[in-house]
């Protein structure tokens, strides 16, 4: 096999969970940035102590990997001009319906609802469509983190400057990954 | 509205399909004068992107026209390529790649049918409206899913863009005991896809038959995936490297997807898991031959609609077909048989979840891709549609726009069409005048 495995079994992990990381993507343009994060998340020393990683294509597969017990983080870029990752909780509000927490500027928390994603999914089943599904079979993690970090290019600089696309996709992943180790190693 | 006037209707994008694409259907005085399936996700010229390329790559390059059928491409390169420098695999590697496509049709199958397909039958928008009226059937057939992808990690390498398929064979045979892991999983999987497809059995088809000419692989002694001759319900029987022969592709100014044509009189034909039933249905699996006499259908069967319930066998079929495979397996060794690179053609078809897919190759002397093409079934079934479309139309023009566009796309979503892999779908305009 070519590629080692860069995704942990989950299935031979004990059930004292350590928690889920799954980056979305792929391995293309501005598309890389959730893979990039997991690849230099298992590739620190201590990683099998902080969790376990996967990497999704399809948003679905998610699916297959939730466990209600299982705190887990969903590692995806947006773009926007923001200068720190946003941390968003994903619950649910008294009439079902997903909702995001966050801590604004002033450090104040935030809540809204859950925010429509601008999927430029080609499969019609987006990340939305999935964590409803899950959230109306009971599957939704209780702890659920959604990290969208911010890439500040215009679409114009998305489709036409890949050198502009590889220094904003670093400097996500980079700020992705301090992030996120920070959590896990607090966790 | 009234029947005598211009009548527009526009869907802004297909929904619950394989990527991106829309219908246009012009109306003159109440009669359905042109319906335009057009596929405007850019094309991805993956044919240009091989040609240079050492053939090494193609099972992967091809693998990424796809994230939810990439097997299909995987495996269809790997045979033309293999025919193409005089490669015979050895019966281990065949079994094993007929493995790794059950695992394909289950994860592909299970995804279409419960996230995309079963919810039309119960006028729900979506799957999360499904799963709130029936969460264990929706449990079950992510379970389903799940297993599937499983499978393809174990012989794959992993669920999605697989890397483990090589010109030869495999990178790595799976040992016994990975297979062993998953026996239970495929037992449960087994009972649960035949509740599965007696259950979409008895949901309520539209009353739509047509004439079609259905045309799939058919092998010597096997349920066709990797090989066999291309058949056909109106009599054809030729070997697949005359494809092109009785096959051919035709530019159209609305879709950037080729469409496929029956030669020599440029008809439409229908492949995918209905056309596979009808022509193989003594192939099956023993539990899902046995299911098809029980379902209520009288094979051959016409109606697309209907489609649901073959995809359902396939899956019973895929379980039982893998459990029979992991029992024998003994290991593979060789996991890859070696070749010299050499000037050579090779023209192959497999079955694609959703249809027949063909492939040829030229290779150079020093291992490289001359010229490469690709049929995917999506823009063999894609006139087809239209056509479907222009018969039923009628019978539904009474309805509101809004509950035309919904039938229509009901009838497409029945042929699982993959847009994505066509372009190499749906915005709905309904103009009438």
């Amino acid at each position: 096999m070519k590629e080692s495995g860069d995704h942990q079994s989950i299935s031979t992990l004990p059930q004292n969970a350590l928690p889920l990381v799954i980056g979305i993507g792929s391995s293309h343009g501005d598309d890389c940035v959730g893979w990039e994060v997991v690849d230099r998340l298992i590739l620190q020393p201590d990683s099998k102590r902080l969790g376990v990683f996967r990497k999704a294509a399809v948003p679905h597969d998610i699916l297959d990997w939730f466990d209600c017990g299982r705190t887990t983080h969903i590692v995806d870029a947006i773009i926007s001009n923001a200068d720190q990752p946003l941390r968003l909780t994903v619950a649910h509000n008294l009439q079902g319906d997903l909702i995001a927490s966050f801590m604004d500027e002033s450090g104040v928390e935030r809540t809204c609802g859950f925010p429509r994603l601008q999927s430029n999914s080609t499969h019609q089943f987006d990340l939305l469509s999935v964590l409803q599904l899950s959230h109306a079979l009971g599957t939704m993690p209780a702890e659920l983190v959604l990290w969208a970090l911010p890439i500040c290019l215009s679409k114009i600089e998305v489709d036409y400057q890949p050198t502009r696309v590889r220094l904003a996709n670093k400097h996500a992943v980079l700020q992705g990954v301090r992030r996120i180790t920070q959590e896990l190693s607090h966790a | 509205m009234t029947d005598k006037r211009t009548r527009t209707i526009e869907v802004g994008a297909l929904t619950r399909v394989e990527g991106e694409g829309a219908l246009r259907v012009m109306i003159d005085d109440g009669v359905v004068q042109d319906v335009q399936l057009s596929i405007y996700e850019p094309p991805r010229f993956f044919e240009a992107l091989l040609r240079g390329r050492p053939l090494e790559d193609v099972p992967d390059i091809t693998a990424r026209i796809c994230g939810i059928c990439p097997i299909a491409y995987q495996m269809t390169a790997v045979h033309a390529l293999e025919q193409a420098l005089g490669v015979h695999i050895t019966p281990e590697i065949r079994q094993l790649r007929r493995l790794l496509y059950c695992g394909e049709w289950i994860e592909s199958h299970g995804v279409h049918m419960h996230l995309l397909h079963i919810p039309d039958f119960f006028g729900c928008a979506s799957s999360i409206e499904l799963a709130k009226q029936f969460p264990d059937e929706v449990t079950r057939g992510l379970r389903l899913k799940k297993i599937g992808n499983r499978l393809l990690e174990v012989t794959g390498g992993r669920a999605v863009h697989p890397v483990n398929v090589a010109v030869g064979g495999f990178y790595r045979a799976p040992r016994k005991s990975e297979l062993l892991e998953l026996k239970e999983d495929f037992l449960w999987g087994l009972d649960a896809a035949i509740e599965v497809t007696k259950w979409v059995a008895g949901f309520e088809f539209p009353d739509f038959v047509g004439s079609y000419e259905m045309v799939a692989l058919q092998h010597s002694h096997d349920y066709p995936m990797n090989e066999g001759r291309l058949v056909s319900t109106a009599g054809l029987s030729t070997a697949v490297n005359e494809f092109e022969q009785h096959f051919d592709e035709r530019h159209v100014r609305h879709s950037t997807a080729l469409q496929a044509v029956r030669l020599p009189a440029e008809t439409t034909y229908f492949v995918g898991p209905l056309a596979r039933v009808n022509l193989n249905r003594n192939q099956l699996s023993p539990s899902a031959r046995q299911l098809a006499d029980q379902v209520g259908i009288a094979w051959p069967c016409f109606n697309p609609y209907q489609s649901i319930v073959a995809r359902g066998l396939e899956v019973v079929h895929a379980f039982e077909e893998a459990l029979s495979i992991m029992s024998d397996y003994q290991g593979c060794s060789p996991a890859r048989v070696g070749y010299e690179p050499q000037v050579g053609e090779g023209a192959w078809a497999t079955e694609a979840p959703r249809g027949m897919i063909f492939h040829r190759y030229q290779t150079t002397a020093d291992g490289r891709i001359a010229a490469a093409k690709i049929v995917p079934p999506t823009s063999q079934n894609q006139r087809q549609i239209e056509l479907d479309l222009a018969a039923y139309l009628p019978s539904i023009l009474h309805l509101a726009d809004n509950e035309i566009a919904g039938a229509c796309e009901r009838l497409i979503r029945s042929y699982d069409p993959c847009i994505s892999c066509a372009t190499h779908f749906l915005k709905l305009q309904i103009e009438r005048r």
